[in-house]
């Protein structure tokens, strides 16, 4: 059962690119997505404020999946991703609460709209590099928000509720059954991510993050594949704005601020770019974090400075997030996953570390 | 007519404030290739500063100004040296990243030591004047004088001082600089500085007018439209650049938001977007802004 | 190779420090999970004193509300040690128990505010408060499936509908703004028609003041709306917007604005030389404007629903007596004010359920039912005029404003409560449908 991968050779290219190699590693996969499936039920977690708190992880993890594409392994810096959300969660909210729309087709129709603004928004951003690339996303995200608020359609800042999800009669009205289908979407947002990078759109896309220049060289197309990263990056946005707009039930232009872009940025740091795991890992790690100091500790810290509370709360968990980020930018660039990596390499070749 | 004339006006006045911000901005890039995403909270820092010499030490209006731009520049330097140097060679998002973490613990700092309420900062008098059909007030008149003045020092300093030509040289290029003596890193501390102080500077003219507040630095990023527009690498496009949106925003406040709110976007209030929608549009046409250099790759 | 060790071990250094952050946290609410569970024990034993009722606020303190919900957040301090000072809360056996509240600064982050809602409702909060309405918006559908009170600082008309767990017990920002056209046209005699000019804040509260339901109300009026600006919260220049209000004509003005934005078109206004009336709702703040800039806000109304601006006032006095007790000073505040009332109706409703149902069997939705349904002609010390709430009273909060103005340095009420007339639909629909589902929910 506990065999090592390290005795496990790759005999063709098709088991070199697997997924998943081992046995073993198909063990811990069940025995994850088990966990997954208990944990809103049974153990620590089964509670309203952990469940919710899960949720908004899980759709925090597939908008990272997505930044990750465009900016970990395209290589383009995106500070639009939260306004894509916001399009992703309007369409939904439009949608379901105007045309009575199914789950079913609002989820992928959210996913293709803001697939098509920020296809739209591409075509500027793919012209240009750099600094100047990111500046142009932050105006796509000031555009797309101003459009949001002053429209009359999408209810303006007044905002539009909606229900909760149905697939046929099935309404996911408990915090339980939501999750289900939240992990459930999240899983096959993962794997579709990792498929997406390991075929020739992932090289390609690798290619052009490493030098865009030589990638035209060689026969790779930047400007397609730099709007195919784009597009797809959004894709995973509008998903995620939908999920998240069903969890509020409520599609409001406040919810989907700067601050959540540079978030997402920041979850993507720590949790290693270019890594499929990393978005994973930098979820759960900087959302439990924030919660952790938002809810628990800064009102615990304002009650024991009653006269500085305000001050103290409020500045708390801004100093946090920086720390962490500017932590892992400086000491540790390649990020959680990194070292999932050296923890995994270390397993592996115990007890004779120093033979590489 | 008379409208015309004095949006222009307030536009170029309130445009040249927005260029001086900008200066700083393309002073970083331009020797150290960084986006100070954190500009808007050295401007924020900056009125704060200015708001404690006044109201806390009780300093005359010069005498704060001086105490202002001494605190920014030892706050630019410290930056310089603990969040910056360790990013030399590091990839793009770590760089463009670092400023935005920066951007956010400057704002929890300022929180933290002046709370999140918003002060008045009134230090210039406050009567008005009627210059060629257009009232303008004593306060944009100083926000004026004062840039241009800002900007024309530091204009000379760069012409004529030896650190204003070792920084021309580092922007330049950076080896051919260190070859010939110049230590890169004392030109990083040094534009840190200067940006600090010209954002300190612009910082203290714009809360003149709307008050010391958090939201400051919100202000702050309405120089990133200017440099879209003039060039992230040209100082004299970061002034003309802050010119025009000025100008844009004050123009589109007054004439594209009843059209727009005629479309059926409530009330227009394109004010702060139109400065990004214009950038963008420039951008497709010159991907380098007005008087951005375009700079040649290879592999 | 030495330096990458060190940096490694730096980085987990710094790691585990902050990893030390929720442990430090997860530390603390074992011992609260642990005290309530002793609590819970001795709850069957008759020596239970002073186990605490919770009652739940998010303020955000952090953003452009700060200085609001700062003020607003000291007068929830303020009045809940005013009523642990003078005994707590006493239940059906007449055993006292202090009040606590759970509060959280939620950054204006809504996930911040579910968290917080979801973790407040855990430890057991009775009633639960959200000071503006995109938040508030999220919150109510997990609210009302629960029947959890949710009370919402702001008054816009999302929060209203669909009214069922919510409340809100001030006027709503329409129907201000339609007090304020009618208290301009008593003293309006001349002969045109008269012409508005509305300034409105880019956000929910700010374009409250251009929804079609009360333009169509003004214009019922006879008044025409000739400008509808939009404006940033701390502006640098309004003059674009002034020089078209002035082109147009208008005759007065409506700033939904809050008090940095005021302070700069006050003196774009004195620099353009217009001298109008001009008006602002209550989160504006007359005092904070009066801070701000008070060279140029002469002659501004505030049109108010509570404030410190009569000695003789029992509420101010109130206010200032809780203020001089617990702040060393009286600090002259309207937001606080607004807090004061707000906190006192909230406790309000829990000490009315606590009268009806035992201490054990206290829930939100035994709140919601016993309290908050039985809240009529409440008087929070005279700072609002009478509150009604619930199904049974047929209307919502209070809907009086009390026009103030600054003049010279001073402010000064400059008349009486007056009734907000009706400018939307909503009410209606608050009569009929909204009225049936509440009585639904309210029904078991």
């Amino acid at each position: 059962m506990f065999n090592k991968p390290a005795g496990t050779f790759n005999a063709s290219y098709t088991k070199d690119e697997a997924i998943v190699r081992t046995r073993t590693q198909w063990g811990l996969l069940i025995i994850l997505v088990g966990i997954l499936a208990v944990v809103p039920y049974y153990g620590p977690l089964a509670s309203d404020y952990w469940i919710n708190f899960l949720i908004y992880v899980a759709i925090t993890v597939i908008s990272v999946q997505g930044l990750n594409i465009l900016t970990g392994y395209c290589g383009q810096i995106s500070l639009g991703q939260a306004a894509f959300m916001a399009v992703g969660a309007y369409t939904t909210a439009i949608l379901s609460s105007k045309a009575g729309w199914p789950f079913l087709a609002c989820l992928p129709m959210a996913g293709l709209m803001a697939t098509a603004v920020g296809f739209i928004f591409a075509i500027p951003a793919v012209r240009v590099k750099g600094f100047y690339l990111a500046i142009t996303t932050l105006a796509a995200h000031f555009v797309i928000i101003y459009l949001i608020i002053s429209l009359e359609f999408t209810g303006g800042s007044i905002g539009i509720y909606i229900e909760r999800p149905r697939i046929g009669s099935i309404i996911f009205d408990s915090p339980q059954s939501f999750y289900m289908l939240v992990i459930g979407v999240t899983i096959v947002m993962t794997v579709f991510a990792k498929n997406i990078v390991r075929t020739k759109v992932g090289w390609a896309f690798i290619a052009i993050r490493d030098n865009d220049l030589a990638a035209k060289v060689m026969g790779v197309n930047p400007f397609t594949y730099k709007l195919l990263a784009f597009s797809i990056s959004a894709f995973y946005a509008g998903i995620a704005g939908s999920l998240l707009v069903y969890h509020l039930q409520f599609a409001h232009p406040e919810h989907y601020g700067l601050t959540q872009a540079i978030w997402l940025l920041g979850i993507l740091i720590v949790g290693g770019m270019g890594s499929i795991n990393g978005a994973i890992f930098g979820s759960i790690f900087v959302r439990l974090i924030d919660e952790i100091t938002n809810i628990h500790i800064s009102p615990a810290l304002g009650n024991l400075f009653p006269s500085l509370a305000g001050q103290m709360s409020a500045a708390l968990g801004l100093l946090v997030f920086t720390a962490i980020v500017g932590i892992f930018i400086i000491y540790e660039p390649r990020g959680l996953s990194h070292r999932w990596q050296l923890l995994k390499a270390s397993y592996r070749l115990w007890p004779f570390s120093y033979w590489t | 007519m008379d409208m015309f004339i004095q949006l222009l006006i307030s536009g170029v006045l309130v445009g040249t404030v927005y260029g001086l911000i900008a200066l700083g901005f393309v002073l970083v890039y331009k020797s150290s290739g960084i986006l100070n995403l954190a500009q808007g909270e050295l401007v924020m820092l900056g009125a704060y500063i200015c708001y404690t010499g006044i109201n806390v030490l009780h300093l005359n209006i010069a005498l704060a100004f001086l105490f202002t731009f001494a605190v920014s520049g030892v706050m630019g330097i410290v930056i310089s040296r603990v969040a910056i140097r360790p990013l030399v060679g590091q990839p793009l998002l770590s760089v463009i990243m670092m400023t935005i973490v920066l951007s956010i613990g400057l704002r929890g700092i300022a929180i933290l030591a002046w709370g999140a309420e918003t002060e008045g900062l009134s230090i210039f008098g406050h009567s008005y004047y009627h210059i060629a059909g257009a009232v303008v007030s004593e306060q944009s008149i100083w926000a004026f004088a004062l840039s241009v003045l800002a900007v024309v020092a530091f204009a000379l300093y760069f012409q004529k001082t030896k650190g204003g030509r070792a920084m021309r040289a580092v922007a330049e290029d950076q080896q051919a600089a260190q070859s010939v003596g110049i230590k890169i890193i004392n030109v990083f501390d040094h534009s840190w500085l200067i940006a600090a102080v010209v954002g300190a500077l612009g910082g203290i003219l714009l809360a003149s007018g709307s008050g010391v507040s958090i939201e400051l630095s919100h202000l702050g990023l309405k120089v990133l439209p200017v440099v879209l527009i003039g060039g992230l690498d040209s100082i004299q496009g970061a002034i003309i650049g802050g010119v025009i949106v000025g100008i844009a925003e004050n123009m589109a406040v007054g004439y594209l938001d009843p059209v727009v709110s005629d479309w059926g976007l409530v009330g227009g209030g394109l004010r702060n977007v139109f400065p990004y929608i214009l950038a963008l549009f420039i951008l497709v046409v010159r991907p380098h802004g007005l008087f951005g250099q375009k700079r040649i790759e290879r592999i | 190779m030495n330096i990458s060790i060190k940096r490694a071990m730096l980085l987990f250094v710094l790691l585990g420090s902050l990893l030390l952050l929720p442990a430090i946290g997860a530390c603390g609410d074992d011992d609260e999970t642990a005290q309530e569970e002793t609590a819970q024990e001795e709850d069957q034993t008759p020596t239970d004193l002073g186990k605490p009722v919770k009652i739940s606020q998010t303020f955000a303190l952090t953003g452009p509300y700060a200085s609001q919900h700062k003020e607003i957040f000291e007068a929830y301090e303020d009045y809940i040690k005013f009523i642990n000072d003078n005994g707590g809360l006493k239940d059906t056996n007449g055993i006292s128990h202090p009040l606590e509240m759970l509060w959280v600064d939620d950054k204006m982050e809504v996930t911040t505010e579910l968290s917080f809602f979801e973790k407040a409702k855990a430890d057991g909060s009775l009633i639960h408060g959200s000071l503006y309405s995109s938040a508030y918006g999220a919150l109510l559908p997990k609210a009302e499936k629960e029947k959890i009170p949710l009370f919402c600082f702001s008054s816009s008309n999302m929060v209203i509908d669909p009214q069922r767990t919510g409340y809100s017990m001030f006027p709503y920002y329409e129907d201000v703004l339609g007090a304020y056209v009618d208290w301009f046209l008593q003293t309006w005699d001349k002969p045109s028609q008269p012409k508005l000019a509305i300034i409105a804040l880019d956000n929910a509260y700010g374009k409250s003041a251009l929804g079609s339901e009360i333009l169509d109300f003004i214009e019922s009026r006879g008044v025409d709306v000739v400008a509808k600006e939009v404006v940033d919260a701390v502006p640098v220049d309004t003059t674009a917007n002034l020089i078209k209000i002035q082109n147009a004509d208008a005759d007065f003005i409506y700033a939904q604005v809050i008090a940095p934005t005021a302070a700069v078109i006050a003196r774009d206004m004195q620099k353009l030389d217009i001298e109008l009336t001009i008006a602002s709702p209550a989160p504006m703040g007359p005092s904070a404007l009066l801070d701000m800039a008070p060279e140029a806000c002469d002659g501004w109304i505030g049109m108010l629903w509570a404030g410190f601006y009569a000695d003789d006032d029992r509420g101010v006095k109130f206010m200032r007596d809780l203020q001089t007790e617990y702040r060393g000073s009286p600090m002259e505040t309207d937001q606080y004010a607004l807090g004061i009332a707000s906190v006192m109706t909230m406790v309000e409703a829990v000490r009315l359920a606590m009268e009806e149902v035992p201490f054990d069997e206290l829930s939100p939705e035994k709140v919601w039912q016993f309290g908050i349904n039985r809240i009529e002609n409440f008087d929070t010390e005279g700072i609002l005029p009478p509150i009604n709430l619930g199904v049974e009273h047929g209307y919502y909060g209070q809907n009086h404003v009390r026009p103030v103005q600054i003049q010279g340095t001073q402010i000064k009420w400059i008349d009486d409560f007056i009734k907000c007339p009706d400018t939307m639909a909503y009410k209606e629909y608050y009569q009929t449908e909204g009225k049936a589902i509440a009585e639904e929910l309210a029904g078991e």
